[in-house]
């Protein structure tokens, strides 16, 4: 695909560790096109209990107080549903996310559970005025700094390890956007905040970093560069908590970053005019996902002992945010090769023959998207409530159903077995409601796995 | 996310490469059967904790000898960020005071946030010695309220305890003209309990609030065969306290402003803060006094398309008064000249403590900027006085010094500082500096 002549700027945001579904998924309740979910629609089993279902009621602190596993072996154990190392089927069945978290000493419900629409204010009126990509994969089945690298280089170069040691790899993309006469910058929060950028771009660093108070100086005054890379608070500092929303930092605190990076492109015409802003996730964090990651159709050719890097990792949310991008929900599949392929075909040139590694020059980038001839000037009040359009469906209220009332009992007779105090004081015979069996279910679980 | 770490493990670590067969991935199915063992039974979110930790350790520990080449480099570096970062227990290194030697100890963390209530918790435990018998042990609470704010600011408070036992620290007597050949030695064992809290207000304003026990006792008796202990050399008479040991409650207040509010690498910046603190003895002995302190950075890097470098210009200021028949016990006075207690750096051609007097005035001027990025070219000049009286807090003999070195830099911002400083009389003093902050707190703070 052509450059797009109107966009002089691409800029993206990559958040931490949650899933498409926890954090997207219940839009689906209004927007049937979404490929989301709905309470109760999938379950994972767990050992000892009944299958648990998908929910909502997650919360913004203080539930995944262990940190989900997300390194190989356990996003192998979610996506199969059986043990590394274990004989697995051949496709990923999503079922193994509550077992994972069970296993490290967490509450399996916890894993399962989704944010409704309204609680994440920010992140659902982005998605509900611009192109939510739903089918936009983390690029590998394991942690953080593998897959960052694939949205700086197009490849791990067969890691999946967390060293930050990115010393020896080249090109990224930022030194080929310099080299090809653009320019290209990693904004971090502050001077603790620290990025993986620290370790390959060691040259010209003046050109190449800039913190956070400069991304908004540059926004400002028409000073950004053709591409940035915005890393997000990692870490409490200060007066400062960290806003990444990795699993336990407070998931508000990002949503309202994600409001500042949007503010501070928006607030200037021209350059609002000439943006295409990407919001997206690194890994899904160990979260539940129910879509199955689908097999890597042009690998790179570089593999580890315990992986070929020939299947995606799990679904992560991504919004494609631009006043030349229409309201709307794209199925194209896409993973962090696709950032860098876009900046590529943007700025340089036919990823094809552009890009140095197999799975970026085949990646489906994004410009597509900006379908819009002239630019479509949406002001979001975030500070209202969510629109009409996205009104969510509360399901809290209904009856309960035969699925859900058939947990309660089981769990109850778990409690009742291995913690009789607890089960004295939890009647089943209460539950009426989907909210009260979410209620007793949590309450037992956190007995039976505090 | 898990971060970059220190360079000490990328050298020590670094270090195994050799070669090795590829194979079946043993680490990897060993940790993954361990998880499972683990979930067949409950545990407490710590038990968990620890549990995760320990696996993660000899998953890694194994894939360094898995590998080979740079991947074994790799693996090395992971398997040292699980043994110094994140939650759990962990080895921790680095000096406890000035002229303490080498420490080595062992930190715990854990962070909790609340569900119910708007509130984050950061916790650490930590011990530490030294070669020389320096030691330091404590703990640390971090509390963020954490409702909503829409430039992330949040009301903060720490509590802390700790002690500190400090066998052999330098002496060279009181005020701006004391001489280096007076040097002497004394000890000191300190403990203390703070509260303290910062809240955040508009424009970059923070207000901040600071309760305080505080135990010291000072121990004589500490020279060495080339230098004397203290009481050798000085008496109560000129050293305030020198035999006595004293108990303080200490309250206080102040105001930090920072602009602009989100840290940037062009433009100017300030940061000032200031607190005025009541130092009440709380067992009767002579030694109550009100301090007040006065920090005010200033810098300044001209946003242009090559690098003009940073100008940054530190100011502090600080001032004590003892009502009649007090004073301020030397142990508890500030010090110029190398790095003070608190491991802040002027006047560094100097010995470490060099000049102490209860009233102290200093300005220091830095510029650094890349020479060849990584590497950057720092230039210094320090000046400062401390003073006996209020009255004699002016610019007039001045001790100065100045220095040259160089920095390594990354994301545009030095990170190791090596410099040789000269000027003053006193001599030549060479010393480096290593700030990973750059490279992202790789664990959760610990205590010290």
């Amino acid at each position: 695909m052509p450059a797009n002549d109107k966009i002089r700027h691409i800029v993206v945001l990559m958040m931490e560790n949650r899933s498409f579904d926890h954090m997207l998924g219940l839009m689906k309740q209004t927007n049937p096109l979404i490929r989301g979910v709905n309470v109760n629609d999938y379950t994972n089993p767990i050992t000892g209990l009944p299958p648990l279902p998908v929910t909502d009621g997650a919360q913004y602190q203080g539930m995944l107080v262990i940190d989900p596993g997300h390194d190989f072996t356990d996003v192998f154990y979610q996506m199969y549903g059986v043990p590394y190392g274990t004989a697995a089927p051949s496709e990923p069945a999503m079922n193994g996310f509550a077992r994972s978290y069970q296993q490290l000493g967490g509450n399996p419900g916890d894993i399962m559970r989704c944010f409704r629409p309204e609680e994440l204010p920010v992140l659902n009126a982005l998605a509900s005025n611009y192109t939510i990509c739903d089918q936009w994969f983390s690029s590998v089945p394991g942690p953080t700094l593998p897959n960052r690298a694939f949205a700086h280089f197009g490849t791990s170069f067969g890691r999946l390890d967390m060293s930050p040691d990115y010393f020896r790899a080249k090109p990224s993309i930022y030194q080929r956007m310099k080299r090809a006469g653009q320019t290209a910058k990693i904004y971090y929060y502050a001077r603790w905040s620290g990025t993986q950028g620290l370790t390959f771009l060691l040259s010209d660093q003046r050109n190449y970093f800039g913190l956070w108070g400069d991304f908004l100086d540059d926004c400002k005054n028409n000073r950004l560069p053709d591409y940035s890379f915005i890393e997000p608070p990692y870490y409490d500092n200060g007066p400062s908590v960290a806003a990444d929303q990795h699993p336990d930092h407070n998931v508000r605190a990002g949503d309202n970053f994600l409001r500042q990076v949007y503010e501070a492109v928006r607030s200037n015409n021209d350059l609002w005019n000439s943006t295409l802003l990407m919001i997206v996730w690194d890994e899904h964090g160990g979260i539940f996902d129910h879509e199955i990651p689908p097999m890597v159709g042009h690998p790179d050719g570089f593999t580890a002992p315990a992986f070929q890097f020939d299947r995606l990792g799990v679904r992560v949310p991504a919004i494609a945010i631009s006043p030349y991008i229409p309201a709307g929900v794209d199925h194209t599949v896409y993973e962090h090769t696709s950032l860098p392929a876009t900046v590529t075909e943007q700025f340089i040139g036919d990823p094809g023959s552009n890009s140095p590694y197999a799975r970026e020059q085949y990646a489906n980038t994004l410009l597509h998207l900006l379908t819009l001839p002239e630019p479509r000037q949406v002001d979001i009040d975030f500070d209202a409530k969510p629109a009409a359009a996205v009104q969510p469906v509360s399901t809290a209220d209904k009856d309960v159903s035969k699925l859900h009332l058939d947990q309660v009992n089981e769990v109850h007779g778990v409690l009742k077995r291995n913690h009789p105090d607890v089960a004295r004081g939890l009647d089943p015979s209460t539950v009426k409601t989907e909210a009260d069996a979410s209620k007793f279910i949590a309450t037992g679980l956190a007995a039976i796995h505090p | 996310m898990m971060p970059p770490h220190t360079g000490l493990f990328l050298l020590c670590f670094g270090l195994i490469i050799s070669a090795s067969v590829y194979g079946a991935d043993p680490c990897d199915t060993r940790a993954a059967q361990q998880k499972v063992a683990w979930g067949k039974s409950s545990h407490s979110s710590i038990a968990s904790e620890f549990h995760k930790q320990q696996v993660e350790l000899e998953q890694t520990w194994c894939h360094i000898w898995l590998a080979q080449g740079w991947d074994r480099l790799h693996n090395a570096e992971d398997f040292g960020r699980v043994l110094v970062t994140g939650e759990g227990l962990h080895p921790t290194a680095g000096n406890i005071v000035p002229g303490s030697g080498f420490a080595g100890g062992l930190t715990t963390n854990f962070s909790r946030a609340f569900q119910t209530k708007p509130v984050r918790l950061e916790a650490s435990v930590e011990a530490r010695g030294s070669t020389t018998s320096f030691w330091e042990s404590g703990g640390k609470l971090d509390v963020w309220g954490t409702r909503d704010s829409r430039d992330d600011r949040h009301t903060h408070a720490v509590f802390t305890a700790r002690h500190y036992g400090l066998p052999q620290l330098n002496y060279f007597g009181l005020g701006n003209s004391s001489a280096v050949a007076n040097q002497t030695l004394y000890g000191l064992d300190m403990t203390l309990t703070r509260a303290a809290v910062e809240i955040p207000v508009p424009a970059g304003f923070s207000i901040t609030g600071e309760s305080e026990g505080l135990w010291s006792d000072p121990r004589g008796f500490h020279g060495s065969q080339t230098i004397p202990s203290i009481d050798r050399v000085f008496t109560p008479t000129n050293t305030p306290a020198l035999n006595s040991s004293t108990a303080y409650f200490v309250s206080g207040g102040g105001i930090r402003w920072i602009y602009p509010v989100a840290e940037r690498l062009n433009g100017y910046s300030t940061e000032f803060t200031s607190s005025f603190r009541l130092f009440h003895e709380a067992s009767g002995e002579p030694f109550s006094f009100r301090r007040f302190d006065i920090v005010w950075i200033q810098r300044y890097t001209p946003a242009a398309r090559f690098d003009l470098g940073r100008i940054s210009a530190i100011s502090r200021l600080v001032e004590s008064w003892a009502p009649t028949g007090n004073s301020v016990p030397f142990y508890l006075q500030p010090t110029i000249g190398g790095t003070d207690i608190d491991n802040y750096d002027v006047l560094r051609s100097y010995r470490d403590y060099r000049f102490r007097a209860p009233n102290v005035l200093t300005f220091q001027a830095e510029y650094e900027r890349a020479i060849r990025d990584p590497l950057g070219l720092l230039l210094f000049y320090d000046v400062g006085k401390a003073a006996l009286t209020r009255g004699e807090l002016d610019i007039s003999h001045m001790r100065h010094s100045f220095g040259a070195g160089f920095t390594v830099r990354a994301g545009g911002l030095p990170v190791f500082k090596f410099y040789y400083a000269w000027g003053g009389s006193e001599g030549t003093h060479t010393a480096y500096t290593g700030n990973t902050n750059n490279f992202a707190r790789g664990t959760l703070a610990g205590v010290f």
